[in-house]
């Protein structure tokens, strides 16, 4: 059997195509658990049942050692080592496994089943009490059952394999053994429970959810806020113009574009920003370098609710540039708009943002221009290279290997970039029916039409909507983060092969 | 003697008080070749073998270890089987090829430098004007990019601050109400004080929660191999790209409908720490760096994994540790969105708010606006400053951590 198992695992080794080789697995996974169900003696198979029974179960006697301090026949202390034996089964896992097939039958009888009868997956509506309650009760229950078959099955190998072990009589590790290995050979377990179990509750939970309010009418007008119906792909339809969400189709594919460019825009003025202010205070000529950056690290450290906010009065239609134009110099008739005129809005919202970047960017590419190998820049001028040569040649090649990663993930966090459009805007008017329509601003990124949609006041929250803007946004994001890995993987290959 | 595996190392050649540094390949370990670039070796020459403080031994290259590659100057030398050093230091060439440690290198590296930057202050002389107009135009960048912030205080000492009626830069009549006003008219509109306590107090405590979390994941992706780790890193790689405003959104149901938890400070702590292990990556990169060697000798000596990671790693890892406290105590105060969702729509929460959706929520509308803008740009100073010189005393930190594996030193 062994033997049977170990080629399997090399020729699965030498499969190349990824998901044949994921399928491979799944079925070793199964195999393993059905020998169980097939060899294992009674109480192996009575453990699909009861979770852990096995463990109380097999046990044998086991010899272990000690050390002991005696005294010979002269008087001195003499360390022998002292053999003995002792039964071991491995209660304290049967204990553990119990109690968890316990807690999941108890979520699934209280929380699970009433919620599940209302579900209604056949007649379509989830029902009249709150539907999203319901929702999230059943969520939760499948996926605490999820997580304990997962555990149950990994027990019922367990038990196996501690059957074998006592037929064979292979040493089993004792409840003692078990409790030390979480804080030696199996800490990660230890250490990576509760922030595991934070995830699973506070992001895997709400993410799931937010995924599966994409395929109801959670929010649409007309239905209380609080009970809704599956629709199937209805929603994603009326992204694409189908029944009757003309206006929406028609904002959202203004909006992605505007997100994409504003991405590209933020991230490429930022990083050409703050490279120069970088070159700027490092070149030799610059005297109080810690001054001059303390100056640009304040702009970083006053919190954007209270910068950009201020900025926003700077910069309001009777805000102080214009009243300063207007009616002190004389300059123009009537206030520019920079903040409620939709396209000078985009253009002062990207400039805006370059007072907030470019000083970050400063700190970081300052950090990678001292740690560029002085030696380099040392050989190159024994060849004679000039200042710009060696700008051209080891400086800008050598910055832009280590910020390509981080311009990708930049791209990524730009897209997700609330504050600054957020707090410049929150005021603005949309003056366009279109967009009057579906709570938007021509400004808005998809993140903050999102959180229009959500927040909207008095009007209907359209949760359906929002959570299908957060899945393209989820997915973008996922394309360029997956890119910026392999290219960082890439780079660390170069670096370890160099 | 017997030359065991060491620390990496490089190897220089000195000739005529002139140190260039070749590349060597192939090990003093089980080498029985080493390979010299860049520089002519030559029969005669004396190799010094280094680990660590301590000199291992000397070798001379003898006629027959020495073999001429080609005309880039590449020689090959040749051993078999295990070095046979002879500790002999009394004769030593005018050429010798060396291994140096990786100390002993950088020392090197310092001196040609300090060396360079004498040059350099020699030629400074020379352009005095330009380098006064390079640093008059950083000065004026500097003061474009503070005007907002000098105006924040400015306006703060304003007398009747509007938000609509900021014809001037600097205040027409100086005073310090504004404060007066945000401290200490506390009514159930401000309760600022009370807001300052509370973020402070979820600061804390989600700070300890957050660094707990983000280190031991850390660890355990950084020091343990078990099934399943790509696996979770993959996952935990990608959920967190999910928008967080959404799964906010549904944490505040979480916390109303199936938690029952309705203190508002409990729901914030748990709200920015409960997914703070997604956060590990910084962190790992660090740990990573840490040699494993540490490990394995800890663990000869009879130290769990456990103690291993408390005594040894994290006393080793203040920068990460600094890094990951002081971005975790900073996002309390600069939230002003998921601590809203957080607490929910109702205005009953208000003993609960944090400074930024306090001040907020002051200037949320034109009447409020028009009552409590002073207050509202004197309560932001007040948040502003200690924030701004916690940042300032660990900007270095702050960096080492943005910049990844990118900086180090």
């Amino acid at each position: 059997m062994a033997n049977q198992s170990t080629t399997a695992l090399a020729s699965r080794k030498k499969e190349k195509n990824i998901f044949r080789r994921f399928l491979g697995k799944i079925g070793d996974y199964f195999r393993s658990i059905g020998q169980a169900l097939v060899h294992g003696d009674v109480w192996t198979k009575l453990s699909f049942l009861i979770s852990g029974l096995g463990y109380f179960v097999h046990g044998h006697e086991q010899e272990f050692v000690r050390d002991e301090i005696v005294r010979g026949e002269d008087g001195h202390p003499d360390v022998i080592t002292v053999k003995f034996r002792r039964y071991v089964n491995q209660w304290l896992r049967g204990l553990f496994y119990l109690a968890l097939e316990a807690a999941a039958v108890l979520v699934l009888v209280f929380v699970g089943i009433p919620n599940f009868a209302k579900l209604g997956l056949n007649d379509i509506v989830l029902d009249k009490d709150d539907s999203f309650l319901i929702l999230l009760q059943s969520v939760v229950t499948i996926l605490v059952l999820v997580l304990f078959l997962f555990l149950h099955l990994g027990a019922v190998r367990g038990v196996y394999q501690s059957e074998l072990a006592v037929k064979e009589g292979r040493p089993i590790k004792s409840a003692l053994q078990d409790l030390h290995d979480l804080i030696d050979d199996r800490f990660y377990v230890t250490v990576l429970a509760l922030p595991i179990i934070g995830i699973l509750a506070f992001t895997l939970i709400p993410t799931i959810m937010m995924i599966l309010i994409a395929f109801t009418n959670y929010g649409a007008s007309g239905i209380g806020s609080s009970n809704f119906s599956w629709v199937g792909g209805a929603n994603w339809g009326s992204l694409f113009g189908l029944g009757g969400g003309a206006e929406f189709a028609e904002v959202f594919g203004k909006q992605l574009l505007w997100t994409l460019l504003w991405a590209f825009f933020a991230t490429f003025t930022c990083f050409f920003g703050g490279l120069l202010l970088a070159l700027l205070l490092n070149s030799r000529r610059t005297r109080f370098t810690k001054v001059w950056r303390t100056g640009f690290v304040i702009t970083i450290a006053v919190p954007q609710f209270v910068s950009l906010m201020l900025i926003r009065y700077f910069l309001g239609d009777y805000g102080i540039v214009n009243n300063l134009l207007v009616e002190t110099w004389h300059v123009i008739d009537k206030p520019i708009g920079f903040l409620s005129d939709p396209l000078i809005t985009k253009f002062t919202i990207i400039l805006v943002n370059c007072w907030v970047g470019f000083p970050y960017l400063m700190l970081m590419i300052s950090g990678i221009l001292l740690n560029i190998p002085a030696d380099l820049y040392e050989s190159a001028s024994i060849d004679g290279a000039s200042r710009p040569r060696m700008f051209w040649s080891i400086t800008m090649p050598y910055i832009l290997q280590v910020c390509t990663p981080y311009l990708i993930s930049s791209f990524v966090s730009n897209i997700n970039n609330f504050n600054v459009i957020y707090l410049l805007t929150m005021d603005a008017e949309e003056h366009e029916m279109a967009y009057q329509a579906v709570n938007a601003k021509q400004s808005d990124l998809l993140i903050t039409w999102l959180y229009n949609m959500i927040s909207a006041g008095g009007a209907t929250p359209r949760y359906y909507m929002a959570s299908i803007i957060g899945i393209i946004m989820f997915t973008i994001s996922t394309i360029f983060t997956l890119i910026a890995f392999n290219l960082s993987q890439r780079t660390a290959q170069k670096g370890r092969k160099a | 003697m017997e030359i065991k595996k060491h620390a990496p190392w490089r190897a220089a050649i000195t000739r005529e008080g002139k140190t260039r540094y070749v590349k060597l390949l192939g090990g003093a370990s089980q080498a029985d070749e080493v390979v010299a670039f860049g520089v002519a070796l030559s029969v005669g020459d004396k190799v010094r073998f280094v680990s660590g403080p301590r000199t291992l031994g000397y070798a001379d290259l003898t006629k027959d270890e020495c073999e001429s590659v080609d005309d880039d100057n590449e020689i090959l030398v040749q051993r078999e089987g295990v070095y046979d050093l002879h500790l002999d230091t009394s004769h030593f060439g005018r050429e010798r090829v060396s291994l140096l440690t990786p100390n002993e290198h950088s020392e090197e590296l310092k001196k040609n430098q300090l060396s360079v930057a004498r040059r350099m202050a020699m030629k400074k002389g020379k352009d005095i004007t330009l380098t006064v107009l390079h640093n008059l135009l950083i000065a004026a960048l500097v003061f474009f990019w503070l005007i907002p912030i000098f105006w924040l205080l400015l306006v703060s000492f304003t007398k009747d601050a509007g938000p609509f009626t900021l014809y001037h830069f600097f205040p027409e009549e100086w005073t310090g109400e504004n404060y007066i006003k945000i401290l200490t008219d506390v009514n159930e509109v401000n309760q600022f004080p009370r807001w300052f306590l509370n973020t402070l107090i979820v600061a804390v405590c989600s700070t300890i929660v957050s660094a707990l979390f983000v280190l031991s994941t850390a660890f355990a992706f950084s020091r343990f191999q078990f099934k399943k780790k790509k696996g979770f890193m993959n996952i935990s790689m990608v959920i967190a790209l999910f928008p967080g405003m959404l799964t906010m959104f549904v944490s505040y149901s979480l916390f109303q409908y199936v938690f029952h938890i309705d203190a508002g400070l409990v729901r914030l702590i748990i709200a920015y720490s409960a997914g703070a292990g997604l956060g590990y990556l910084v962190a790992k990169g660090f740990f990573d760096t840490i040699p494993t060697e540490i490990d394995e000798a800890a663990k000869i000596d009879g130290a769990s994994k456990a103690r291993i990671f408390f005594q040894i790693l994290v006393p080793l890892s203040k920068p990460i540790i600094v890094y990951t406290i002081i971005t975790a105590f900073m996002s309390p105060w600069v939230d002003f969105v998921f601590a809203k969702i957080i607490l929910g729509p109702s205005t009953d929460m208000i003993g609960s708010y944090t400074v930024a959706i306090g001040l907020l929520s002051l200037v949320a509308d034109t009447d409020g606006a028009l009552q409590w803008f002073g207050a509202y740009i004197a309560g932001s100073v007040l948040v502003a400053v200690p924030l701004s010189v916690l940042f300032i005393i660990f900007q270095r930190y702050y960096v080492g951590g943005v910049t990844g594996g990118a900086v180090k030193g």
